[in-house]
C-alpha cells in the first residue's frame, strides 16, 4: 500500500468513527469498547460514506479547502502554537 | 507564566522503550514537539471542563451529566500524563511552559440554557468531535504498541466527550425558545470561525513520513483535511439535525475566504 493510500485510508476510518459518534444512534457506540465500535454497523454508515470518500480520495498535495483564508487569519490555540486535542475555551459572542 | 512539569510522574511510571524504526531526525523532533504540545494542551483543557460545571448547574442540567463532566476533568489530566510518558520515551523532557489560560465566556447576554449550550456545542460537538477524527486517524497509522495503547485510551475518552456534546445538544435544543434558537444559531458563526482559526496552524505544520507518523509526528495537510471534512460532513449536519442553522453559519464563515 502506498504512503498516500495509507494516509487516505486512515483519514477515512477516522472520519467514519467520528461520524458514528456524532449520530444520535451513536450514543451506544460510546458505551462500547473500541473494537466493538469499529465493528458495529449502522444505517447511518451509508450516509457517512460520502464523508469517507472525499477524505479518502483527496490528493493532499493539491490546494486544500479553505486553505487561503485560513492562513491569513489570526491564529493559535490555547497553547499559542499548534492545534491539539484538548478543547480550547469557547469564544465569546460576537468575536467572529 | 507557570510551568507544567510531569517528570516525577514519568519517573514513577515510565513507558517501556520502543523501536523507532527508520524515523528521520526531523520527524523524531516533530514527534517530540507534537507530544509536548499535546501534554500541555490536554492539561490546560481540564479547566475547560471544570468551568462547564457552574453553567450546567445554572441551567438545571441533570446531576448525572455534571458528574460525567467532572470525570472529564480528570480524564484530560490523565491524557497529559500519557502524552508526557510518550514524550519521555522519545527522549524529550516532559516539562513545558503553560500557555495563557483564557477564561470560558459566561455568555451573560443570554439565558443560562442558551449560554451552556453555546459552550457545550463549541467544546463537545465541535472541538471534541474533531479530536475523535484526528486521534482515530492517527491511531490507524500508529506503529509501536505502546503508542497505540495511549491513543486507544485517549480516543475512548474523546468519544465520551464528543458524545456528551451531541447528547446535550440534541436533548436540549428542542426546548429552546425561538429567540434562543436564533441567538444560538447566530453564535455558531463565532464558534465555527474559532474552530477554523484554532486548527489553521495545521497548514504550517510539517508533513511526516510513514515512520514519523507511526510515533506521532504530524502530517499537517492531512490533519487540516480531517478538520474540514469533520466540520463539513459531521458537525454541521449534526447541528442542523438539532434544529440549528448550522449550514448557514458554516457558509458564512467559508465565504470570508472568497471575499478576502
Amino acid at each position: 500500500m502506498t504512503t498516500t493510500t495509507k494516509r487516505s485510508k486512515a483519514r477515512a476510518n477516522g472520519l467514519r468513527l467520528a461520524a458514528k459518534v456524532a449520530t444520535v444512534g451513536g450514543f451506544a457506540v460510546a458505551a462500547l469498547g473500541l473494537a466493538e465500535a469499529h465493528a458495529a454497523g449502522t444505517n447511518e454508515m451509508t450516509t457517512h460514506a460520502a464523508t469517507s470518500e472525499v477524505a479518502a480520495t483527496h490528493d493532499d498535495t493539491q490546494p486544500l479547502p479553505m486553505e487561503g483564508w485560513a492562513k491569513v487569519q489570526n491564529r493559535g490555540g490555547d497553547c499559542g502554537c499548534s492545534p491539539c486535542w484538548g478543547p480550547p475555551a469557547p469564544p465569546p459572542r460576537g468575536v467572529a | 507564566m507557570s510551568t507544567l512539569d510531569l517528570r516525577r510522574h514519568v519517573r514513577r511510571d515510565p513507558m517501556p522503550g520502543f523501536d523507532l524504526g527508520d524515523v528521520s531526525a526531523a520527524d523524531l523532533e516533530a514527534a517530540r514537539t507534537n507530544w509536548r504540545e499535546r501534554m500541555v494542551s490536554e492539561h490546560a483543557s481540564a479547566r475547560v471542563f471544570g468551568a462547564l460545571v457552574g453553567g450546567m448547574m445554572r441551567a438545571g442540567l441533570p446531576a448525572d451529566e455534571t458528574y460525567r463532566v467532572a470525570e472529564m476533568v480528570r480524564q484530560e489530566l490523565d491524557h497529559a500524563r500519557l502524552c508526557a510518558r510518550v514524550l519521555a520515551s522519545l527522549g524529550g523532557e516532559p516539562v513545558a511552559p503553560m500557555p495563557e489560560l483564557v477564561e470560558l465566556p459566561d455568555h451573560a447576554d443570554t439565558t443560562p440554557l442558551e449560554g451552556v449550550l453555546r459552550n457545550v456545542i463549541s467544546i463537545g460537538c465541535c472541538s471534541e468531535t474533531v479530536a475523535v477524527a484526528l486521534v482515530a486517524t492517527e491511531r490507524e497509522e500508529a506503529g509501536p504498541p505502546a503508542v497505540r495503547r495511549v491513543l486507544d485510551q485517549i480516543l475512548r475518552d474523546e468519544i465520551k466527550h464528543s458524545r456528551f456534546g451531541w447528547r446535550i445538544a440534541s436533548r436540549l435544543a428542542p426546548s429552546l425558545s425561538a429567540k434562543e434558537r436564533r441567538s444560538l444559531s447566530s453564535y455558531l458563526v463565532d464558534a465555527f470561525a474559532h474552530q477554523v482559526r484554532f486548527h489553521a496552524p495545521f497548514l504550517d505544520m510539517p508533513c511526516a513520513e510513514d515512520a514519523g507518523r507511526a510515533i506521532g509526528a504530524p502530517h499537517g495537510r492531512s490533519s487540516w483535511l480531517v478538520f474540514v471534512s469533520t466540520m463539513n460532513d459531521i458537525v454541521v449536519p449534526g447541528l442542523e439535525r438539532c434544529g440549528l442553522a448550522a449550514a448557514e453559519a458554516w457558509r458564512e464563515v467559508r465565504s470570508w475566504g472568497r471575499a478576502s
